[in-house]
């Protein structure tokens, strides 16, 4: 075999050199997969369930059976540019040739519940915690930068700052979702906010130098259970100080797009936070800090029950999903208002995205934004179908345009699961394995294995 | 047996070697063989082989066994029978000390044979620790000596609240709560379930930044430093910032540095970490000037471990089991944070510093005068029963202001706290009072300050939500006696009710469950993934009559544990007022009240009798089988059984130990209960019982190297 220069570091992306190249590796990469343009992925998640129904095109009748659940018999594919799209997803209408609307995905393995927790992102019982990775930590080990991951979100509880509900790095590590705006901005543009100064960031570094030292000097002298412990604040101190250099780096490109903070930072309505979480997020992805973004809101139980009162509805999730009504108001007016004010900050998103330019088109031309809820397709969620949003086509390399597909209920041929839609965003990624997260015991008649075909390119 | 699934959780028994070990093998032939074929060979055998498994073909040969292929299979058997997972809650159960005696059997067995023990992975997690089996923690079988592992146990929430606004960050600008604790019911803060994570590491240097700032609040104005606000910042520190010497004379270094040891960890550096600090400030001042290099090294003595984690690993040489006692200041800490969200105040600390710390007596005389002392705020102890009872969780309970205008869940848990420490100031009979009096405050506030005391919202009827009249007349003489045979104890404060309650009905799952887990002792497994927890919709049925959809087999296994003891609590609304009659849709009068037109004219309702009759059934104890008539009757009778106290006390070790009890802390238990019993039921001596117990003064294992060698000075 002729040895390359390129194929000998590929060889060699493990262990410590990995942290070195990644960057370079990432890049050639690119280049063996015929282009150089990035790769981002945005998991807009929504707790409390997503209605099969609000995501069904006004314009193409539901099949569903006595039980409410999706009845078609087979792969239903069709354009979306005929058809109208579903009253809560009106804010996406400029984007319906970037869209794809999937109905008729089960997990069934996640459980249900309030919320699938960890195992909507993961393909494993809710109730099993952080039992594995997750797929956005999978596609950010892919696709490394400066944060791996980005997670920001809002809470039930207007006081919570890191919450720990959607991501996870491996079993038992969880990922933290942010959820005070303005701690998310120190924490992403802190070296570059207002009035940081050169020598704070060195200070910074020798900080981080001497904190891992002295962590490691106790550690050195614990048992192995109280040594793992300090182990992940040692994990910390290190994964900054390797930042650092990074941060420097990019000190340009973080001082021109760092967002601006205003009162919706620190506010007590949760859709200012929100609305400025989507900010710091945009800006994160454009300053090239992350190239994978994680916005939850409200997702995780016991997170999920907000008050929408920035939308007039003051009103928890948790009572809405059980059908009370509230100043006029029916559960459904109010879930379908609540959805729309995420696909409306979805769709303001992509429109940021849009406005940076990128090789030769736009960030959006290289973006994937994937919105589902946590809870799959109701408040008492039980996993038979979980509809998803996907808006971008990752650069052409997902056949993503324009499209409402349809998949066979639950059980019969041509049924696939979210551990399917998952494989596919792997691949898209440059990760060519077959499968993704635990496979459904009652599918054993079915291939579970592999992508979804028809996103494909 | 069902479900009998492959686990890939391989790690160490909760249950201490040495339990086993000390105690002759069972018979096979004669003690386990009967169990396995009177309780596991019908699903299990030539017929069925159910999860593929042959108990009939397992064989009790050990040695032979180097692929670990049977021994899988028993390591399985012994888990299922230690979660409680088998046999099936719908068959037969053998009684807990013939179900002990197995697992006792095949872990000696399975350690024995070198095969590490299936466990949950989350195994140190309060949920399981009702497994550890009762009979066994309080009959005095187990001899083995007490101890804890030395450990470091993360600072918790409150302790870091504490910090935030006291003396050292009160002024600091922008410090966040960067800990959680556990979320669901239940105890919140155990010293494993948490570490450090990055996310929390940088909201802590953030939060360490800022305090850092507002002790040095202040500018340089013509080579001094000039104060900017209050408070006066930290004159040691600002004596550098004024240093006209560069770099600063060792002295003023040394200074400073001992003033933020001081303040943070309340001690001064070792001669090795000051030294260290010494050369960090200067390479600080070095690379970012005086100022900056100044402030950074402070924030360090913030973020040293010993200011996140609390160290408890003993000291000293070890005893013939190999336990240490934790060394003083490491017992100051301890008692410090199971009493106060506060480090140990000046008089503890002396006392630890005098070398006055080193025995049980000693101990015992800090605890007893802490807890005595008026002066010393101890909201840990009214935390303990918050954690217990979870009726806090009534203010997340969304409730229809239009259904009962009156309701305001804060109000009620301010009244139940208002009991409980009235209860406490008694201090007399405590278990036996929380369940049973019949005394409450209602709408009630007191000020501290002027010692005045008033209603909290004068004109809100919320005392209806306690079955006093519309008309009644508020009294600052409480707590009230509420309607004779209504009401008994903490489970029937409103605010209890609520917290157990849905948003439009009751909730006889969640009530039942807390009845098996904090007075029986028992478990229930986990919601199953293919379960769609939702009742019909039936308004014209009780509520009794719509969870018949529970009684399907395969819910009913968990369902029989819950639904009879929650049940028992129908004799309540969801707002926790009491009621006979139960009010339901009458779908006939509904569907005539009409107008001439044949529209509606509203919804009729009709009452029914609440029939809240049933039975405590699969314990294993048949102290606490019976039949009630109602949760007043079952929670009188429960109330006095030896068992329901004494899981209370199991649950009051785990909150003051931090962590699951084991049956190596069998002898701790028994010494709470008694000196529960002894002094007449007083709580401060079941604490003080459980702080001076060797579970809590022992460690073992803590340090890897020499004992000697230790983090406390």
């Amino acid at each position: 075999m002729h040895t390359t220069r390129r194929n000998l570091l590929q060889g060699m992306s493990l262990g410590a050199s990995s942290v070195l190249l990644a960057p370079f590796m990432n890049r050639l990469k690119a280049e063996n997969a015929g282009s150089s343009n990035p790769r981002r992925f945005v998991f807009v998640m929504e707790g409390n369930g997503f209605n099969p129904a609000q995501a069904q095109p006004s314009t193409i009748p539901r099949l569903k059976s006595a039980q409410s659940r999706n009845d078609v018999s087979q792969l239903q594919d069709m354009k979306l540019e005929n058809h109208s799209l579903s009253e809560a997803m009106q804010p996406l209408n400029e984007f319906k040739n970037r869209l794809t609307v999937i109905q008729g995905l089960s997990s069934r393995i996640c459980g249900g519940g309030h919320s699938n927790n960890f195992g909507a992102l993961g393909v494993y019982s809710s109730k099993a915690g952080a039992f594995g990775e997750t797929i956005d930590m999978a596609l950010a080990k892919q696709l490394p930068s400066i944060f791996p991951q980005v997670g920001l979100g809002i809470s039930d509880k207007a006081e919570h700052s890191i919450i720990y509900n959607t991501s996870a790095i491996a079993k038992g590590k969880k990922v933290p979702t942010q959820c005070q705006p303005h701690l998310a901005y120190q924490q992403l543009f802190g070296s570059v906010a207002e009035g940081a100064a050169v020598d704070e960031f060195h200070a910074k570094t020798n900080l981080l130098d001497f904190m891992a030292d002295d962590v490691k000097r106790l550690q050195g002298r614990l048992n192995s259970r109280e040594k793992e412990k300090l182990g992940d604040y040692l994990g910390a101190f290190e994964a900054m100080r390797k930042r650092q250099s990074r941060l420097l780096q990019n000190e340009d490109a973080l001082k021109s797009n760092r967002p601006v903070p205003t009162d919706k930072f620190t506010s007590a309505i949760e859709t200012d936070r929100l609305e400025a979480q989507f900010d710091i997020g945009a800006a994160a992805l454009i300053s090239g800090l992350t190239n994978v973004l994680t916005i939850a809101s409200g997702c995780g139980d016991p997170f999920f029950s907000i008050k929408f009162t920035g939308l007039d509805i003051n009103f928890g999730k948790h009572s809405i999903g059980h059908g009370g009504s509230y100043n006029g108001m029916t559960s459904e007016q109010m879930s379908t208002k609540i959805r729309k004010f995420h696909f409306a900050l979805m769709a303001n998103l992509a429109r940021t995205l849009r406005s940076v330019p990128e090789g030769e088109g736009t960030m959006l031309d290289n973006t994937l934004i994937i919105y589902l809820s946590d809870a799959a397709e109701s408040h008492h969620s039980r996993c038979w179908e979980w509809p998803v949003v996907l808006l971008g086509d990752l650069g052409g390399r997902l056949d993503t345009r324009g499209r409402f597909l349809c998949y066979p209920r639950y059980g019969i041929s041509g049924h696939r699961t979210m551990a399917n839609l998952y494989t596919s965003l792997l691949h898209a990624a440059g990760d060519r394995r077959e499968r993704f997260g635990l496979a459904d015991p009652k599918l054993d008649h079915l291939d579970q294995n592999g992508p979804l075909s028809e996103l494909s390119i | 047996m069902r479900h009998l699934l492959i686990c890939n959780w391989w790690i160490l028994l909760m249950i201490p070697a040495e339990v086993y070990a000390a105690k002759p093998l069972a018979d096979f032939q004669k003690e386990i063989k009967p169990f396995l074929t009177e309780h596991c060979l019908r699903c299990h055998g030539k017929q069925t082989a159910e999860a593929d498994l042959r108990i009939d073909l397992l064989r009790n040969n050990w040695e032979d066994d180097r692929e670990h292929s049977e021994t899988g299979h028993w390591n399985q058997i012994r888990y299922r029978l230690l979660m409680q997972e088998m046999p099936p809650a719908d068959q037969p159960q053998p009684g807990q000390a013939s179900r002990q005696k197995v697992i006792r059997w095949l872990t000696q067995m399975l350690r024995k044979a070198g095969v590490s023990l299936m466990e949950p992975s989350d195994h140190y997690l309060p949920k399981h620790a009702n497994k550890v089996d009762h009979q066994m923690l309080f009959d005095g079988s187990v001899r083995q000596p007490a101890s804890t592992t030395g450990r470091l146990w993360r600072v918790s929430p409150h302790a870091y609240q504490a910090m935030m606004k006291g003396e050292l960050a009160k002024n600091a600008k922008g410090v966040a709560q960067p800990f959680s604790e556990l979320t669901g019911s239940g105890l919140k803060d155990y010293s494993d379930a948490f570490s450090i994570d990055e996310a929390t590491t940088g909201q802590l240097i953030r939060n360490a930044r800022a305090i850092v700032a507002a002790q040095t609040r202040g500018e340089l104005k013509e080579g001094k430093w000039v104060a900017k606000g209050y408070p006066q910042p930290v004159k040691e520190m600002v004596a550098l910032f004024n240093s006209t010497i560069q770099p600063p004379d060792e002295e003023l270094k040394r200074k400073a540095i001992a003033r933020q040891f001081q303040l943070v960890l309340k001690r001064l550096p070792t001669e090795e970490e000051e030294l260290r600090f010494i050369e960090f400030l200067e390479h600080n001042i070095e690379t970012a000037g005086m100022i900056t290099g100044v402030r950074t090294t402070m924030t360090a003595v913030l973020l040293l471990p010993e200011a996140v984690f609390r160290f408890e690993l003993g000291d000293g040489t070890p005893d013939q089991h190999g336990r240490t006692m934790l060394a003083p200041r490491e017992l100051s800490f301890a008692i410090a944070y199971a009493l106060t969200d506060k480090p140990p105040e000046n008089q503890l600390l002396r006392t630890a510093a005098e070398g006055r710390l080193a025995t049980r007596d000693e101990v015992r005389g800090e605890v007893q005068r802490i807890l005595a002392d008026k002066k010393i705020s101890k909201p840990r102890l009214l935390r303990f029963f918050r954690e217990y009872f979870g009726y806090g969780k009534a203010t997340e309970v969304f409730k229809d202001k239009e259904l009962n205008p009156h309701h305001r869940a804060d109000l009620l848990v301010s009244d139940t706290d208002r009991l409980i420490e009235w209860i406490l100031e008694k201090d007399q009979d405590v278990f036996k009072e929380l369940m049973t009096t019949r005394k409450s405050f209602v709408n009630y506030r007191k000020d501290q300050k002027r010692g005045t005391v008033m209603p909290s919202q004068p004109k809100n009827l919320i005392h209806t939500s306690y079955g006093l009249p519309p008309d009644w007349k508020w009294t600052p003489a409480q707590p009230v006696d509420l309607p004779a045979g209504e009401r008994s104890g903490i489970l029937t404060q409103p605010s209890w009710l609520v917290a157990n309650s849905g948003n439009f009905d009751n909730h006889p799952i969640l009530r039942g469950k807390w009845i098996r887990e904090h007075l029986l002792g028992g478990t229930v497994a986990d919601l199953p993934i293919t379960v769609d927890a939702q009742l019909p919709e039936e308004p014209e049925h009780t509520l009794r009559h719509r969870l018949r959809v529970t009684r399907e087999k395969y819910c009913w296994t968990c369902h029989q544990m819950m639904n009879p003891l929650g049940l028992a609590f129908e004799t309540f609304d969801h707002f926790g007022r009491y009621r006979t009659l139960e009010r339901v849709v009458d779908l006939e009068a509904t569907e005539k009240n009409v107008d001439k037109r044949g529209k509606s004219l509203g919804t009729v309702r009709r009452t029914v009798p609440v029939n809240a009759q049933g039975m405590v059934e699969f314990t294993g104890d048949a102290e606490l089988e019976m039949a009630y008539n109602n949760a007043v009757d079952m929670i009188q009778q429960l109330a006095r059984t030896d068992h329901a106290r004494q899981v209370f006390i199991r649950h009051a070790f785990r909150y003051f130990m931090g962590r699951n009890e084991t049956l190596n802390d069998s002898s701790t238990l028994i010494n709470a209960d008694r000196a529960y019993l002894d002094s007449g039921g007083s709580f401060r001596a079941l604490v003080t019982s459980l702080l001076t117990s060797d579970s809590f003064l022992l460690r073992i294992d803590g340090f890897a190297d020499d004992p000697g060698n230790r983090i406390a000075p």
